[in-house]
């Protein structure tokens, strides 16, 4: 599942992840679009790739309400703003990514969460 | 002569006797005088027998009355008086008081021929009778003097009472004092038994020029004794005053002080009576320790009533200080409340209002009432006159210092408002230095608002152009890619307008926040064309249908250059916010009144994804009110919110279709119309 704000981003993604293999089950817009979709998958995301700075609501909030669903939800943090690192590592998100970074960083950290050899072709659900 | 020898014998006895024995013929002739009697007038027998007793021996002032009984006595009209007091006079004219013992001679018939009298002379009785009688009254006066010396504390009334009181009890014919300064100036008078008689002396006096008396007494620390001032005092206008009777003046002193003198009229026969003279000295010496208390409890109360003032001065400064540190208090407050603790350190505090006049504004007491007793202080501030400090006095009081002010209150408000002044001068100090700081934090703020943005822009940005390149890289060979790699590219295409334009409105923010901006009437549809060019050139790759639906043909609006940016920022959020393959803005202007205003309306209706109803709340909120790192206002709309506010304009966002805001938005403009 991918929440981030920015549609030329949230196109990448889209690119990236299902070249890479990975199926994507949602894509949110702002964090409160995120735990209403959350709550409506019967068959929950695998990984959820995070943004923080979003209007509405943040991916801090997001976070901690998508954690009150399911305290096991597996969630990336992928945010320009580098001052949330520590808070949302705090709330137990799997990894931060500081953008910029590279396509192959986060397939590689996707892929070692959800213990899957790199460049395997097992497809995993994402988000 | 056995009769002879009988009377010798007779007239022997009678010379031995120590009483004066006369006999006085019905013709006042003196046929018998003992030897006693010749002692006591001072003459021989031969020079008294034969004489006529009244006309020689009695004075002058009593001889009628005397003759007088002395007729009726031989006349037997009356019966002889056992014991009388008469004076006789002596061969050198002094009087003698005589106690006489009479009985009448009568011849064989029975008829009176004679007096015999036995007569002793009580003259030194008397005397001493009359030394104690005045001294009994010198003493009755001393007691209420002295009574007068311990409950007195008036220095006025104390003199004025012991001169009454020396005079009341007729141990003295009059009195009088002069008090010193310590230049020796007469400062005060009283009197008693003197009236009108005393003001010329009095009047001399305050010219510096004493009384003989007075100037020797002040020389000496013994009484003055003056027997007869009225032969000897003839430069004195009290002189005739002192007929029959003499003067004491004595210096009134108390270690080396001389307070003046004390100056009596006494009986000429007690005056050089040493026991008159003691008790006079001593009167003097309690006066003198009357008006030494009396001076030390005045300077005592002079003290006290500094030291009063001094308190209440304190009390005011301590006040102040109280005032001057309370956190963050305002100017206006702060002189308030220093013109409310006024009152109290002034010395009739129901009756005193206070006023400050500074820099054309006034405060005032509740009970404020202009009069005409004012104290008045200016208050300065860098050597400025600035305002002033008025007490008044809401009643007349008595006159003191500086009217009916102290001298100490007219210190107290000057120390006050020099301190006032200089606080004040502080406290703008103050605020000049914490408007300063507000500024610096205010700008510091911005421009960490401003790089916050910035960074977190320019990080996505980038992020978009590498992740894409990474994937064109990918890609290059992969013909069955060729959709991804159009649309990586297009993103790089718009990211790289993105940037451009980020820079752009960093660069054009810190032009508004350094330079004033001046308007002008500015032509809306030229700009707002060209403001479309530019869109559609950015994204040249990009169907984007911009439409004008304008109810005008020409406006002008109260504007300047960024009127452009503006314009060019709300369509580029529109164009960036937007999923469809086909971008459809139309751009409605219309002529509106709002607020008694009239305005040029724009409206941006677009077919983006919209902005949530929880956005839209905040979306233009102030830089400096807006939480950081939330997401709201991108750096676009904050240069349009600011433009805004130079022109006076103002902003809002409604869903295209109501209730929808997934259908797209509709930013309104309203720019103030120049007709």
């Amino acid at each position: 599942m991918i929440v981030e704000d920015e549609l030329s981003i949230q196109k990448i993604y889209k690119i990236l992840l299902t070249s890479s293999g990975f199926d994507i089950i949602g894509m949110a817009k702002n964090g409160e679009e995120a735990v209403n979709m959350y709550k409506s998958f019967l068959k929950k995301p695998d990984i959820i790739i995070m943004d923080h700075r979003m209007p509405v609501k943040d991916g801090i909030e997001a976070t901690k309400e998508i954690q009150q669903i399911d305290k096991h939800a597996k969630i990336i943090f992928a945010s320009a703003d580098i001052t949330t690192e520590k808070l949302a590592m705090s709330l137990g998100a799997l990894s931060f990514k500081i953008k910029p970074f590279d396509n192959e960083r986060l397939i590689n950290n996707i892929k070692e969460k959800l213990g899957i050899e790199p460049f395997s072709k097992k497809v995993k659900n994402l988000i | 002569m056995n009769i002879n020898l009988e009377e010798k014998r007779f007239q022997k006895y009678l010379d031995f006797a120590g009483v004066l024995i006369v006999v006085i013929e019905a013709d006042q002739r003196v046929s018998f005088i003992n030897k006693k009697g010749c002692e006591l007038l001072g003459y021989n027998k031969e020079d008294v027998i034969g004489k006529n007793w009244f006309d020689n021996f009695i004075p002058e002032t009593m001889k009628n009355k005397v003759k007088s009984v002395f007729d009726e006595l031989m006349a037997g009209k009356i019966e002889p008086i056992e014991f009388f007091e008469n004076p006789i006079i002596t061969k050198k004219g002094k009087e003698r008081i005589i106690e006489w013992h009479n009985t009448i001679l009568k011849d064989e018939q029975g008829k009176i021929y004679a007096t015999l009298s036995s007569g002793l002379d009580i003259t030194e009785r008397k005397k001493a009778e009359e030394k104690i009688k005045h001294l009994n009254l010198v003493l009755r006066a001393i007691r209420n003097v002295n009574q007068l010396i311990t409950t007195e504390k008036s220095c006025e009334k104390l003199l004025q009472g012991i001169c009454d009181n020396l005079t009341e009890t007729r141990g003295y014919f009059n009195a009088w004092v002069a008090l010193l300064d310590n230049s020796h100036n007469v400062i005060m008078t009283a009197e008693s038994g003197l009236g009108e008689d005393f003001l010329p002396i009095v009047e001399t006096l305050k010219k510096g020029e004493f009384t003989k008396c007075g100037q020797t007494a002040l020389t000496q620390s013994e009484v003055l004794i003056i027997e007869e001032p009225r032969l000897t005092c003839l430069d004195c206008s009290l002189s005739k005053k002192y007929e029959g009777r003499a003067a004491m003046v004595v210096r009134l002193e108390r270690g080396e002080k001389i307070f003046g003198w004390l100056s009596l009229s006494i009986p000429r026969n007690v005056v050089k009576d040493e026991d008159e003279q003691k008790l006079f000295k001593e009167v003097a010496n309690d006066i003198a320790f009357a008006l030494y208390s009396i001076e030390l409890e005045e300077e005592r109360e002079k003290v006290e009533k500094a030291l009063k003032e001094r308190m209440k001065e304190l009390e005011a400064f301590y006040e102040l200080s109280k005032i001057v540190e309370e956190p963050n208090i305002k100017e206006e407050i702060l002189i308030q409340k220093i013109i409310n603790m006024i009152p109290k350190s002034m010395q009739y505090p129901e009756i005193t209002c206070a006023r400050i006049k500074l820099k054309g504004q006034e405060f005032r007491t509740e009970n404020f009432e202009e009069t005409k007793w004012v104290l008045k202080s200016d208050i300065k501030i860098l050597g400025e006159l600035e305002g002033t400090f008025e007490i008044y006095y809401l009643k007349e009081k008595p006159e003191i210092d500086e009217g009916p002010f102290m001298k100490e209150e007219k210190a107290l408000i000057d120390a006050l408002t020099e301190r006032l002044g200089r606080i004040i001068q502080r406290m703008e100090v103050e605020q000049k230095l914490k408007e300063s700081e507000e500024k610096y934090r205010v700008a510091y703020n911005r421009a960490e608002f401003y790089k916050d943005i910035f960074t977190h822009d320019i990080n996505n940005i980038l992020q978009n152009m590498k992740s894409s390149m990474e994937l064109l890289s990918t890609f290059k060979n992969m013909l069955e890619k060729s959709d991804e790699v159009n649309e990586l590219t297009n993103i790089i295409e718009e990211q790289i307008v993105r940037g451009s334009k980020l820079a752009w409105n960093i660069r054009k923010l810190s032009q508004i926040e350094e330079t004033e901006s001046s308007l002008e009437p500015v032509e809306i549809f030229q700009v707002l064309k060209e403001a479309i060019n530019f869109i559609q050139k950015s994204y040249h790759n990009k169907e984007i249908d911009i439409q004008i639906d304008s109810q005008i043909k020409q406006g002008f609006v109260q504007a300047n250059e960024l009127l452009l940016d503006l314009f060019e920022n709300i369509l580029f959020n529109a164009v960036k916010h937007n999923e469809n393959p086909k971008i459809e803005i139309s751009v409605k202007i219309s002529k509106v009144d709002k607020d008694r205003k009239k305005y040029v309306k724009f409206e941006f209706l677009d077919n983006g994804i919209g902005v949530p109803d929880a956005l839209k709340k905040h979306l233009f909120k102030d830089i400096l009110s807006i939480k950081r790192k939330t997401k709201g206002m991108g750096l676009g709309l904050l240069l349009v919110s600011k433009i805004l506010s130079i022109y006076e304009g103002q902003i809002s966002v409604e869903d295209k279709i109501k209730g929808d805001p997934s259908k797209g938005s509709n930013f309104i403009i309203l720019l103030s119309e120049v007709i």
